[in-house]
């Protein structure tokens, strides 16, 4: 009597861990398939505050302050916008904005000023190829009625056998030092782009 | 018979005179390399303080205004005496290989940032003492496309040892007529953005105050610097 009493037990016992094991199986099946729901029901029901970020970098020669203000609004673009105050002057004036992906987001690479202040250039990310673009930092147009002059294109127009690999700063107040490789990846030679004239000049040294 | 001897040991004899004016030429060679200065044109020049706001400077082939300086004009910088300074030596640590500077007092970084170390020529390596601090000079050398001449280099801090003398004019200092720090760039010398510049020269041995240029005394020796590594 008491063995038939502990078998029905432990039947019943094994019968609800087995039930409640399928239950929690089917449950997390249906959480699985009903996973991209959240992202909607996320961005309709509970909203997601626009989040603003300022990033100040202040130039080599401490003349000069670059502020970026990175506003992420509620649909997931990003508006950054940049200003410029000189000579610790208390105003400064937008020179540039960009409003995009976040994954196309732009940067402000550490050797951004011209040595004179009067040039900021900016890397856009880009998943397939960076972009580079040059500004002037008094707001006024760089090159006719354009506020940036993009380098990575002009490059390309001009040399297709090489691949950007860096813009890494300034080699004079207005040359760009622009580093290449040749396409099947050997190293290239740097280049100047200079914004006097809006050239690349081809160097014999490299500038690693 | 004399005649015949000689003959016969004269290719020997062109052979030792072509390899004693080889030898000689190379040994010079490695002697003026040894000797020359970081900047061949302006090396005693560079020793003395001298702000020229009305000269224009020359690099990469362009004429540039330099920024001008102004002696009269206080420093921002706070004044602690470093030989007093309770967190310990200080110690700067140029890495060529990166291409950055950092500066320690005892086990605290003071400030680490990027530098720019010889391009045109190499920047020594081992250990130095800064010999003495200038506010600002002139320094130009090179020739050719990689000629250069700037008046008004701010902050620099001179270093030399036992084998790199002093006179031949290594540095650290302010740099305003390029921006591409973290890549060498110099004709010997470390190369720093002027805001880092000014931090370093107020902050290193032998103490300084408002602008002031000072050299290395028994009891304000020049502050040690270690170079290290490779430039890419």
């Amino acid at each position: 009597m008491e063995k038939r009493r502990s078998k029905l037990f432990l039947t019943f016992i094994l019968t609800g861990t087995f039930l409640l094991a399928g239950l929690v199986f089917s449950g997390s099946l249906r959480v699985q398939k009903g996973s991209p729901q959240p992202e909607s029901f996320a961005s309709t029901e509970m909203p997601v505050d626009e989040k603003e970020t300022t990033v100040d970098v202040i130039s080599p020669n401490e003349k000069a302050t670059l502020t970026m203000k990175g506003l992420k609004k509620a649909d997931g673009t990003l508006k950054q916008t940049f200003f410029i105050s000189l000579d610790l002057a208390k105003e400064s004036i937008e020179i540039y904005a960009h409003e995009s992906n976040p994954s196309y987001q732009t940067l402000i690479p550490y050797n951004t000023f011209s040595p004179d202040n009067k040039y900021i250039f900016l890397k856009i990310e880009d998943p397939e190829r960076a972009q580079y673009i040059v500004v002037r930092t008094d707001g006024k147009n760089i090159k006719g009625e354009e506020k940036s002059v993009e380098i990575t294109s002009l490059f390309y127009e001009k040399y297709e056998e090489f691949v950007i690999t860096d813009v890494t700063g300034w080699g004079g107040y207005s040359l760009i030092v622009v580093n290449t490789n040749y396409k099947d990846g050997k190293i290239g030679p740097s280049f100047w782009f200079d914004l006097s004239n809006f050239s690349f000049i081809q160097l014999s040294n490299r500038f690693n | 018979m004399t005649r015949k001897k000689l003959k016969k040991f004269r290719f020997l004899f062109i052979g030792i005179f072509i390899a004693v004016i080889s030898l000689g030429g190379f040994v010079l060679k490695k002697y003026f390399e040894n000797h020359r200065c970081a900047n061949t044109l302006s090396c005693e020049e560079s020793f003395i303080v001298s702000v020229n706001n009305d000269e224009k400077a020359i690099f990469n082939g362009i004429v540039i205004d330099p920024p001008d300086i102004d002696l009269a004009q206080k420093s921002a910088e706070p004044h602690v005496l470093g030989s007093e300074s309770p967190k310990g030596e200080k110690r700067i640590y140029v890495d060529l290989t990166t291409q950055t500077l950092k500066a320690y007092e005892g086990d605290t970084l003071f400030l680490e940032t990027k530098i720019s170390s010889g391009k045109w020529a190499p920047t020594p390596l081992g250990d130095f003492r800064i010999w003495t601090k200038i506010r600002a000079a002139k320094m130009s050398g090179g020739k050719g496309a990689d000629y250069y001449y700037l008046p008004n280099v701010p902050y620099i801090m001179f270093f030399s040892n036992s084998e790199i003398a002093s006179s031949r004019g290594f540095a650290l200092h302010g740099t305003y007529w390029h921006n591409n720090f973290g890549h060498a760039m110099s004709h010997g010398c470390v190369n720093l953005r002027i805001t880092d510049a000014r931090k370093l020269y107020y902050w290193a041995e032998p103490f300084t105050t408002e602008n002031e240029s000072k050299p290395a005394t028994k009891d304000s020796p020049g502050t040690l610097i270690t170079i290290y590594g490779k430039a890419p």
